[in-house]
């Protein structure tokens, strides 16, 4: 879990600083910042950018400056500094969009692409695989005709598990009818459906997956429904993993009753292989066992319905 | 028979428990009904400082306003004296809040000024002999025997009061030997800033500044750890109320040398979530967690607390985030502070005094 004692020059300058400056600059401080990225020298890097900030203010140079300072403590592994470098940056960007055009600017958008794809990496790398890639898919709407769409795009495809053979899934405990492997589903359409105790949107989610099921089940598709422990239960009160199972059996069949006759495999290693930190998460498994879908996040029925009518 | 006689020594007992565990304030008397409340003007007073001014209610105003601290002696009583020095320390705080300041106690301005000489304090320790302020205001310790040297303190405590004398909080805690720390109170007050010492965390949901009230205090100083926290765009987090989260909450590593009061929490907002026509407390926007908390002032615990000099606090922030669309995995985060421990001032006057060591 990230954890971060920094110097606050910088929470300052973002706090204070509604607008950038616009003045332009004789240094490049750019360039001599990724000078000491490469040395890994990320203090040095951070006092260039305090001492430009006490001399210029923010602009977009010195946002992109910081960008950079966020790609080169990911790449040597400082993911608790990369993912600040990175909040900063996209807070810093996103007050300097206020007054000018992403387009309009080089700096600003390469900062801004390097604060969401870090972000996302940094995510990606500690084990949430659907936090990135749904952080990601949010920057795309948000950013949806921008010049930094198709790099968003790019990192989806690469942090997502599409196009991967299915990890297996276990059940070393499980409600419902006992799990079948992906193995053993070969030649069906799998369905895997993430979901917790404690999540709401995954209540929400169950009618679309009903309605697909109804439909398509006499055509091969199955659904398994993956989840796991939390240690606590109603109330965020701690729970034993045995009242954890009862009450994880109980909302199951309050909220998911037309799941009732899917398998539920209980464990955690599932939620690892797959990478889900958020829930829902929609896994569409195809007949020859390769993933062609990686949803974090609801789907509409009718979205639903159209990805998994192309697999069958 | 036998058993009845039982049970009422036990009750006895529990009865006696509870009076030395709480010493001046037994369970009958609550202290925050006792004085001026919130709202209420208090009475004007014309008392001697310790450098023979005279002082009204008026006059020890600032510009926005006083803390007029209620306080056992500053001869005897340790927790008062070491409440004041902290109170020396923090006076450019108060001044930079535009707040006056002044104690007052049933001491002889010259146990005041012995004090105010012997540990250097520049702001007004207001003598009422006799206690009549003291017994005016509501405060008198009714459960000091007359006899008693000691007769004549108030129930300690620190009324804020606006420029006309009225009331806006107070502070008084039923131990005699817990004091509300000048920054804790500034909390409440709404004037504090973030120290330079405070830690920033970033997560997937949320950004959070946190820190300790006081870098120093002494055993029973009630001082925060604070929680500032910005939940990141459309996000929130659950509030207390909300049955199926995990409610956003501290969770300290349990220390027999630390006391704590219950987590304090803003207003929450009403998160409707339409699927499920739910509507559950969250916290959307930008708000604020404290924790009071201090160092133990029981007799058990003086002699574990002897040879410290700093004192380390250590616990998780947990919570659960959601946005519109996904929730995200329960979070525990890491944190911990270090306050450095401040020694009772236990010396006495070098005058006479009225009262008995406590």
């Amino acid at each position: 879990m990230p954890r971060l004692t920094l110097s606050l020059t910088l929470v300052a300058v973002v706090t204070a600083y509604g607008t950038v400056a616009t003045q332009s600059t004789s240094t490049n401080i750019v360039r001599e910042v990724r000078t000491t990225i490469s040395d890994n020298d990320f203090a040095t890097g951070q006092a260039l950018i305090d001492d430009y900030l006490a001399t210029y203010g923010v602009t977009p140079e010195m946002i992109a400056a910081l960008s950079w300072l966020a790609r080169g403590t990911y790449a040597a592994g400082q993911f608790d500094q990369a993912a600040q470098y990175s909040v900063d940056t996209y807070d810093l960007a996103v007050a300097a969009l206020e007054t000018r055009r992403l387009e309009d600017d080089s700096n600003l958008e390469s900062a801004l692409g390097a604060a969401i794809e870090t972000d996302a990496l940094v995510r990606a790398a500690r084990g949430d695989r659907s936090s990135a890639v749904y952080f990601l898919e949010r920057a795309m709407e948000t950013y949806q005709d921008s010049p930094i769409h198709k790099r968003l795009q790019k990192n989806i495809h690469l942090l997502s598990l599409a196009n991967q053979p299915a990890p297996a899934i276990v059940a070393p405990e499980h409600l419902g009818p006992s799990a079948q492997t992906l193995e053993e589903l070969k030649g069906k359409v799998v369905l895997l459906f993430f979901w917790a105790h404690w999540c709401p949107d995954c209540k929400a989610q169950v009618p679309a997956i009903a309605a697909a099921l109804n439909r398509y089940q006499s055509q091969g598709l199955r659904v398994v429904a993956p989840t796991q422990r939390f240690g606590y239960i109603t109330s965020g009160l701690d729970a034993s993993p045995n009242d954890e199972l009862r009450h994880i059996a109980q909302v199951f069949e309050d909220s998911y009753s037309a799941l009732s006759d899917q398998s539920v495999p209980i464990s955690d290693v599932n939620h690892k292989r797959y990478g889900v930190s958020t829930t829902p998460t929609l896994v569409l498994v195809d007949r020859e066992g390769i993933v062609r879908l990686y949803r974090p996040g609801n789907m509409s029925e009718d979205d639903l319905d159209a990805a998994i009518r192309e697999l069958l | 028979m036998t058993f009845l006689r039982s049970a009422f020594l036990t009750a006895g007992l529990v009865t006696l428990v509870s009076f030395s565990a709480s010493a001046q304030a037994p369970a009958s008397i609550d202290v925050a009904t006792l004085g001026p409340q919130i709202g209420d003007q208090v009475a004007d007073f014309r008392l001697q400082d310790q450098a023979g001014i005279t002082l009204t209610r008026n006059s020890i105003m600032g510009p926005n306003g006083a803390l007029l601290v209620f306080s056992r002696s500053m001869d005897w009583c340790p927790y008062c004296k070491t409440q004041v020095i902290d109170l020396q320390h923090r006076l450019p705080e108060l001044n930079a809040a535009g707040l006056g300041l002044a104690v007052i106690t049933y001491d002889p301005p010259a146990v005041m000024a012995d004090f105010a000489a012997r540990r250097g304090i520049t702001f007004s320790l207001l003598s009422d002999p006799g206690s009549v302020t003291i017994g005016a205001y509501g405060l008198l310790n009714t459960t000091v025997e007359a006899a008693s040297s000691n007769f004549g303190i108030p129930f300690p405590g620190t009324l804020v009061l606006d420029r006309d004398g009225v009331v806006t909080d107070r502070f008084f805690e039923q131990a005699y030997q817990e004091r509300t720390t000048v920054s804790s109170m500034m909390l409440t007050l709404g004037t504090n800033r973030p120290p330079v010492t405070a830690s920033r965390i970033t997560t997937d949901h949320l950004q959070v500044t946190t820190y300790v009230s006081d870098e120093v205090v002494a055993p029973g100083s009630l001082f925060s750890v604070v929680f500032d926290v910005s939940p990141r765009e459309r996000m929130h987090v659950y509030a207390p109320g909300a049955e199926n989260y995990k409610v956003i909450g501290l969770t300290l590593d349990p220390d027999p040398l630390l006391v704590t009061r219950p987590l304090n929490y803003p207003m929450s907002e009403m998160y409707f979530f339409e699927p499920l026509n739910e509507r559950v407390p969250v916290f959307e926007s930008a708000f604020r967690l404290t924790q009071l908390m201090n160092i133990s002032a029981a007799r058990e615990h003086r002699t574990a607390l002897a040879n410290r000099e700093s004192f380390t606090i250590t616990g998780t922030l947990d919570y659960q985030a959601c946005d519109d669309r996904v929730c995200f995995n329960p979070q525990s985060v890491p944190v911990s502070y270090v306050v450095q421990l401040r020694s009772l001032d236990t010396e006495r006057a070098n005058v006479q005094s009225t009262g008995d060591a406590r």
